[in-house]
């Protein structure tokens, strides 16, 4: 089934547009998703895709128009990074609260300052609270089938929310894999032509949308919205089946390795869960009960599957690919709210790694077991991150 | 047959408005086949609040920032779904066209998607309350400029001269007639167009409600303000203005003018006097 | 009752639930209350041209069964038709001068 082509992330990410019968696209250039653009509207301009491509002058005006074409009744895409992301951010707010269900590729790069074109999470946490579901993928292939299933989800009635697709910058984005690429026919058998459900600008239906509104309904309109959410995690469960099923690849809100049994957890998102994997299994084969919780969809969080997952272990890792800035990072303080769920007493430990481009190496991986275990063997309490792979000497003070 | 209704009558827009006249006047020449988007501003007072519109067709308020970015996606679906009968209708004040939605303006019109992006000037941000925008006349006191604004107002007009606009205008409310057949106009092109009134406010400009018309066809007597229209590269002046020196009438009658001194009248008649004879000059080429 | 408010309660039969913000009620504020003086249109002078009507910020002067009239459930009493009027033929009347029945 499918034929396989040698992808990076984006290409993949523009196969998901077009595999997706995405009608209308709005995007801007942007490090590292540029290629992104350029693959779409190159498509669509020499006619091998049927789409309309909005050459937008900011991201500001992509998303904009996504949503104008949204509102009257198309599929739309749009992708971004970093700044674009954040000039974005009033937007997405009025696509979530307006139940428009856009699907857009964000290309994870840190967001300034310092200015940095390399990747790390801080670019997608801004939007964490925006109302969008957020699926973290780590290759080109999860990539590609993530686009589509993103797609199914967000317009499903029950949802309505709209989906960001997240790959990081360069180690997915610009990373070439063997992708298995489904036919047309075959994607159809998946996704088919866009059936709009929700708000729509109709002449024969003629009422306002996006107004002003009270603190009278305010509450309930997003408390609606977080319903949506909610119900999304369900639906994302029934469309991995689904499409596991079709196409032989299976995927989880979270997906585990070792945790079972594992007694150290690391708990990560994106590309670095692929290194991760790997040391857990070296780890394994030593004869280590180590294990890996990796967590696809960051919205709506999974709370239920990650405090299942961690219930047996004593110590959990989580790497945070963001600062948390004066706290811990949103990953770590996901999971400790979720570990009461069931209980759990490990100790938990806050580790931020891989910022603005900077490698997880293997050694980084075993850096993080080796500290979260011998702290935990302490029972030591952490009130701060531990920065991993800090240069010490070259981090500036003024006192 | 009963005429349609496609503005509510009963809409709190203060008292004497000229963009709820505006509104009006632009759905009787567009008809109920028109999408609508309003900016947060005065004319999102059309668009409504809570569970209410006063728009009879559907209608969008959008960012501040992105009007024309969302009316071009609203276009270019129309397209993708075949519908050629709806007319797409920017409806934007000053704030929202010459200064914070001017990038997206500027896209939207490079860009060339079919819509009409109105601008209607009450030459400040009168929603908020009265502060000045890059619109508001030299002299003029506002909520953030009170001893009168120190800069003339930019030329939006002249600037827009040099983008692929298929037709542009300018209208004031003092003539309705104008206004209408401009619009339709417009709304027959299959491209950009913008056509910009002026709209004299009551409130912010300081002058009796029952003064709006009278006030707008002032402006274009005394030459404050330019009547014409731009089409398949050629500029028509509408209407010339009668006398320069009637500035000095136009100023005396709105309130926010009362401060300024003979220095600055002076430049405000000279601004007047030299957009209309460049205007004039832009008028003899067929190059724009 | 507005034309426009009959016609969005005859839609909103037929309106299947929408999720978001939207309005789909008319904004139908009885405005005449803000009016401190009313405009009154003196049959005899008019001659129906309709300038009124052209220039009412509210649309709420329309010609009917011969003659313009004036809806001052809404007419907020902006005085703009008094003063648009070629043949000067409408009148500004105090509110308090005027017969409350007529409301």
């Amino acid at each position: 089934m499918g034929t396989i082509k040698a992808l990076d992330g984006n290409a993949a990410i523009a196969y998901g547009v077009m595999r997706s019968k995405v009608q209308l696209v709005a995007a801007y250039p942007i490090t590292p998703q540029t290629p992104i653009v350029e693959t779409i509207s190159s498509l669509i301009d020499t006619k091998q895709y049927d789409a309309t491509y909005i050459t937008v002058e900011s991201e500001h005006s992509a998303l904009s128009a996504v949503i104008g074409a949204a509102s009257t009744g198309v599929r739309t895409f749009t992708a971004s990074a970093s700044h674009g992301l954040a000039l974005m951010h009033e937007v997405t707010g009025v696509t979530s609260a307006s139940r428009l269900p856009a699907v857009m590729a964000v290309v994870s790069r840190a967001i300034p300052g310092p200015m940095c074109l390399w990747c790390d999470h801080s670019d997608i946490m801004t939007q964490r609270d925006q109302g969008w579901i957020q699926l973290f993928a780590k290759s080109p292939q999860e990539a590609l089938d993530f686009m589509m299933i993103a797609y199914r989800t967000s317009e499903d009635e029950r949802v309505l929310i709209p989906t960001m697709v997240d790959i990081d910058g360069f180690f997915c984005s610009h990373l070439t894999e063997p992708v298995n690429v489904p036919s047309v026919e075959e994607a159809e058998r998946f996704i088919q032509d866009f059936k709009p459900v929700n708000a729509r600008l109709d002449t024969d239906h003629p009422y306002a949308i996006d107004n002003l509104t009270s603190p009278a309904i305010f509450t309930e309109i997003k408390r609606s919205q977080d319903l949506g959410m909610r119900a999304a995690a369900g639906v994302l469960d029934q469309r991995f089946a689904e499409f596991e099923k079709l196409f032989g690849r299976g995927y989880g809100r979270v997906m585990c390795d070792g945790t079972e049994d594992a007694d150290t957890v690391v708990v990560c998102m994106g590309s670095m869960s692929g290194t991760v994997q790997h040391v857990v299994h070296q780890l394994r084969s030593d004869g280590k009960k180590v294990g890996i919780a990796r967590v696809v969809a960051f919205r709506p969080f999974p709370q239920r599957e990650i405090a299942e997952a961690l219930k047996n272990a004593r110590t959990v890792a989580v790497i945070d690919r963001v600062s948390g800035m004066g706290s811990f990072g949103p990953l770590y303080e996901e999971v400790l709210a979720s570990m009461r769920i069931s209980g759990s007493n490990a100790n938990a430990y806050s580790f931020v790694a891989g910022l603005g481009g900077r490698d997880i190496w293997e050694q980084t991986v075993e850096d993080v077991f080796t500290k979260a275990e011998s702290l935990s063997a302490e029972n030591a309490v952490c009130d701060q991150p531990i920065w991993i792979d800090l240069k010490e000497s070259e981090v500036r003070t003024h006192g | 047959m009963a005429k349609l209704d496609l503005l509510s009558k009963g809409l709190t827009t203060c008292q004497g408005c000229p963009m709820e006249l505006i509104g009006r006047a632009a759905l009787e020449v567009l008809g109920p086949k028109t999408i609508t988007m309003t900016p947060p501003s005065c004319s999102a007072i059309l668009t409504g609040s809570g569970d209410e519109t006063g728009w009879g067709i559907p209608s969008v308020q959008t960012v501040l920032m992105s009007l024309p970015a969302f009316a071009s996606g609203v276009s270019e679906a129309l397209k993708i779904q075949g519908r050629n009968d709806v007319t797409v209708m920017g409806f934007a004040g000053d704030g929202g066209t010459f200064d914070i939605g001017l990038q997206s303006l500027s896209g939207a019109i490079e860009r060339g998607h079919k819509a009409v992006f109105i601008c209607y000037n009450n030459e400040a941000y009168m929603n908020t309350g009265n502060q000045r925008s890059s619109a508001t006349t030299l002299g003029a006191s506002t909520k953030t400029t009170p001893t009168g604004k120190k800069e003339v107002s930019k030329n939006i007009d002249f600037m827009l001269l040099h983008t692929p606009l298929t037709y542009q205008a300018t209208a004031s409310v003092g003539n309705i007639k104008d206004f209408k057949r401009k619009l339709a106009k417009a709304a027959s092109k299959d491209g950009p167009c913008f056509i910009h009134v002026l709209t004299p406010c009551p409130s912010g400009w300081k002058f009796p409600t029952d003064q709006t018309i009278q006030i707008a066809k002032l402006a274009v007597n005394c030459g404050a303000w330019l009547q014409f229209e731009r089409e398949d590269g050629k500029i028509t002046i509408n209407q010339k203005p009668a006398d320069f020196e009637l500035i000095h009438d136009y100023l005396n009658r709105q309130k926010r003018f009362s401060r300024i001194d003979d220095g600055i009248r002076a430049r405000i008649i000279a601004e007047a006097r030299s957009r209309y004879e460049t205007l004039q000059r832009l008028a003899e080429l067929a190059c724009l | 009752m507005q034309k426009l408010v009959q016609q969005r309660m005859k839609m909103l039969e037929t309106l299947p639930e929408i999720l978001g913000p939207v309005s789909v009620k008319v904004s139908d504020v009885h405005t005449g209350a803000w009016r401190y003086r009313r405009p009154v249109i003196r049959k005899d002078d008019c001659v129906l041209c309709g300038i009124c009507a052209e220039y009412c910020p509210c649309g709420v002067i329309e010609k009917e069964d011969g003659r313009m009239t004036v809806d001052y459930t809404y007419c907020k009493g902006c005085g703009i038709c008094t003063v648009e009027c070629p043949k000067k033929a409408i009148d500004f009347v105090l509110e308090s001068d005027c017969e409350k029945e007529d409301e």
